[in-house]
């Protein structure tokens, strides 16, 4: 008899267990389910009248994150049409998971049943470079960029001239100050004096001096530091030889760098390092972060929801020393795609419908999508964003009735909108392999000040560390200068 | 005539029974082997979205492993800092846990001892062993973070604030490894253990008893050099899977932190296979894996002097 039970209980287990291969909707083979890395996936449908009829009747969007699905679930899904279903293909991104996953799903695009097409696949400013010059993306015509600024229609468009990609955000980012520290140690905390003291690199560096004097940290992480430099850089990281060799702005931030760690004035770590982030709650020594919209958004929400313990309101964003960007998400239409005209619409629309865009960029109530599979919470959740449309942009930051609660009320678009217009894109300045150099690189590098078991690597070594990882993600690629 | 007639058809069954597993064998063992080493021979990678290759080399990417000064190693051989990272980490786990489990089976199959509830025992012992690693990585990820419980009860218990990141030093982290690998697999050692001891003929026990042995004499002169075959089983078993350790350095140490200190053979393989879907080098390195786990496991027989059974994949 016992034996009995165990032989059901196995079987069970074994059906049980097959049955889990299968995903939620049914499709055999699905990427997201394949492979070691194991991506999830979440579907809604749209609320509009119908699709045109020879369309199939399934929108896959290829994602790393839930960012751009809960803009489209909150205030996108009433123009799709209701016998469409949206799915949502999320892979992570970090040490390029998402793109790996993502390469072979549009490989294969074109060969796939309709059902398991991906339609429209994100890409970030880091690699976005990698798909808009291959043919995996398809040119969009017909799309109104009248609007757009024009960093984000360049940043998108390929070396003929095609544009490739589109993005209902765009990213300027400025650096966010901790007011009451900024009283301390600039004597003001008016975001427009912290502005005129932090105005330049030789004030912001005498700041730093300023900060550590009165025992505090000029900048969160001197990782995120080069985010501003490298939004100035006008050479790509490798020659047309596949040669690495580092771009000027490199050894302006490196000499900032070792000048920083050697006098203690940023903590050594990433961007994402728990001491960068517990220095922005309540007790927390930092001067300065460097950030877009997003940054705070996703990054900084511990400081501002933690009442008592965090720090909401004692902040206030101004753009510093010089304007850049960091990130953005552009949505580029796959090849093989059989929803070419659905595509269409939802391009132009990022770009130029209003309503989304004024809705989106509030960012208030938006439906949150869980974290681990991808479905639909019933929590809200701030998640506002930048138009990358200037007339709604300009709107939003002469609206007086906007503020942004943690930075006390100030109108955070207004600051964004001016930083924004000073954005450029240089062409030439992008590989396909940016995020190994823009991440990869600088992780590297702070290994020299980043202290384990009491000993810290030699620049050799963190060069040497730099070069494993080129050598994964771009075997031929030398590294003579 | 008619039992002639019978053996063959027995035979012919013992064949059709078979089958499933040389199929299986064949098909997801044999050939993705015999492709690893033939990739090995050849450039075959990814550049950006399009594929390169696959071009024949000869031993080119053997000789990029090696080659001091080539993009791969850039100044010191990579090859040697990862078995080495490897090795620590196993002989941390494993040397403890074959001491660990030598004891337990020896308590547990003693029939002076006679402890009672052994099934029990057996069964909580081996328990580890059912959980995934990554789940035991995770586990320990969390209860050992900066934040995590330990450091809380550390914290409550001096009633100073307790703050120690394991996982930002070498030590610690390479510790946390072996102990979850050590938690892990003691178990099935002890049952392999008992199993060898309880093996052993009664009698030459009793007849070490009846001669004056005492337990050390009895265990070091009896037990030990007649569990022998089963030692070495056990050793290899355990070396060939601390050698392709993965999981739990990957998952715990997210791919070798701090410093790389973490990074085994497999994890630096796999870093070739995602990055640029590189099959040329990560073959190569699976090869040399092969090998390098051939001549351990030879030493190992060797240094043992027994003849045991064939091993079979255990980690450990």
């Amino acid at each position: 008899m016992k034996k009995r039970i165990l032989a059901a209980m196995i079987a069970a287990a074994t059906v049980l267990s097959l049955a889990g291969c299968k995903d939620e909707t049914g499709s055999s083979g699905d990427s997201g389910n394949s492979s070691s890395n194991a991506g999830n996936s979440g579907t809604t449908s749209g609320d509009s009248s119908g699709s045109s009829a020879d369309e199939g009747k399934k929108l896959r969007i290829a994602c790393w994150n839930y960012e751009m699905a809960e803009w489209f679930d909150t205030y996108y899904m009433d123009k799709i049409p209701s016998d469409v279903t949206v799915e949502w293909v999320q892979f992570p991104n970090a040490d390029g998971v998402y793109q790996q996953n993502l390469d072979r799903l549009l490989q294969e695009n074109e060969d796939a049943s309709a059902d398991d097409k991906i339609d429209i696949f994100l890409a970030e400013a880091d690699y976005i470079q990698k798909y808009k010059e291959s043919d995996v993306s398809i040119a969009l015509t017909g799309i109104d960029t009248s609007n757009t600024y024009k960093y984000v229609i360049d940043a998108a468009t390929d070396s003929t001239g095609a544009l490739k990609g589109v993005s209902p955000q765009a990213t300027p980012s400025g650096m966010i100050v901790r007011k009451s520290i900024a009283k301390e140690v600039l004597g003001t905390d008016d975001p427009d004096g912290i502005q005129e003291a932090l105005s330049d690199w030789n004030k912001y560096n005498a700041a730093a001096k300023t900060a550590k004097d009165k025992g505090y940290l000029m900048t969160g992480s001197i990782t995120t530091l080069w985010r501003v430099y490298a939004a100035g850089q006008t050479e790509p990281w490798l020659d047309s030889n596949n040669n690495f060799k580092p771009v000027p702005e490199f050894y302006t931030w490196y000499e900032q760098a070792k000048d920083f760690m050697a006098n203690g004035y940023s903590i050594a770590d990433g961007n994402w390092g728990d001491e960068v982030t517990n220095n922005m709650m309540k007790d927390g020594k930092c001067l300065s972060y460097i950030g877009p919209m997003w940054y705070y958004a996703f990054n900084m929400t511990k400081a501002f929801d933690n009442g008592e313990n965090g720090s909401s309101g004692d902040w206030c964003f101004i753009q510093g020393p010089q304007a850049h960007y960091w990130g953005g998400t552009w949505l580029l239409g796959a090849k093989g795609t059989d929803n070419p005209t659905l595509v269409n619409q939802i391009m132009n629309d990022m770009l130029n419908d209003e309503d989304f865009l004024n809705k989106a960029a509030d960012g208030h109530g938006i439906k949150k999508r869980s974290e681990t599979d991808g479905s639909i919470t019933n929590e809200d959740k701030y998640n506002p964003l930048f138009p990358s449309n200037k007339k709604v942009a300009d709107a939003l930051a002469a609206d007086s009735s906007k503020g942004f609660e943690g930075f006390d009320g100030q109108n955070d678009y207004a600051i964004q909108a001016k930083i924004a217009d000073g954005i450029t894109w240089a062409p030439n300045a992008h590989t396909a392999f940016d995020q190994t150099f823009n991440e990869g690189l600088f992780d590297s590098m702070i290994l020299q000040w980043k202290v384990v078991d009491g000993k810290t690597k030699t620049e050799d070594e963190c060069w040497a560390d730099f070069y494993e990882k080129l050598n994964k993600v771009n075997p031929t690629a030398t590294h003579n200068f | 005539m008619k039992n002639k007639h019978k053996l063959v058809s027995y035979a012919k069954w013992g064949y059709i029974f078979i089958t499933p597993f040389f199929l299986v064998y064949i098909i997801f063992s044999l050939i993705p082997l015999l492709s690893t080493f033939y990739y090995s021979f050849f450039d075959y990678y990814q550049q950006g979205l399009d594929w390169i290759g696959p071009n024949f080399v000869g031993f080119g990417n053997y000789v990029k492993l090696f080659d001091i000064n080539s993009t791969l190693n850039n100044g010191s051989l990579k090859i040697l800092t990862y078995t080495k990272n490897t090795m620590i980490m196993w002989v941390l786990g494993a040397v403890p846990q074959f001491i660990f489990s030598l004891l337990l089976a020896v308590i547990f199959t003693s029939e002076r001892l006679r402890i009672k509830g052994q099934r029990f025992f057996k069964t909580v012992i081996y328990m580890p062993n059912l959980i995934m690693a990554a789940s035991f990585a995770m586990l320990f990820f969390a209860l050992f973070s900066n934040v995590g419980p330990v450091n809380q009860v550390i914290s409550s218990i001096t009633g100073e604030e307790f703050k120690y990141d394991y996982l930002a030093s070498t030590n610690a982290a390479r510790l946390l490894v072996a102990t979850i690998n050590f938690l892990m697999w003691f178990g099935n050692t002890t049952i392999l253990l008992m199993a060898g001891i309880m093996g052993i003929d009664q009698s030459l026990f009793e007849a070490a008893a009846i001669d004056g042995a005492n337990s050390w004499q009895v265990f070091f002169k009896v037990t030990i050099p007649l569990l022998m075959p089963i030692m070495v089983y056990v050793a290899i078993t355990s070396l060939i899977g601390g050698l392709q350790m993965f999981d739990v350095p990957q998952i715990l140490t997210n791919g070798g932190a701090p410093a790389g200190d973490c990074e085994t053979l497999i994890i630096w393989l796999n870093g070739y296979i995602g990055g640029s879907k590189n099959y040329g080098i990560a073959g190569a390195m699976s090869v040399l894996v092969f090998f390098i786990t051939g001549i351990l496991s030879l030493i190992v027989y060797k240094v043992l002097n027994s003849d045991s059974d064939k091993p079979k994949k255990k980690r450990g």
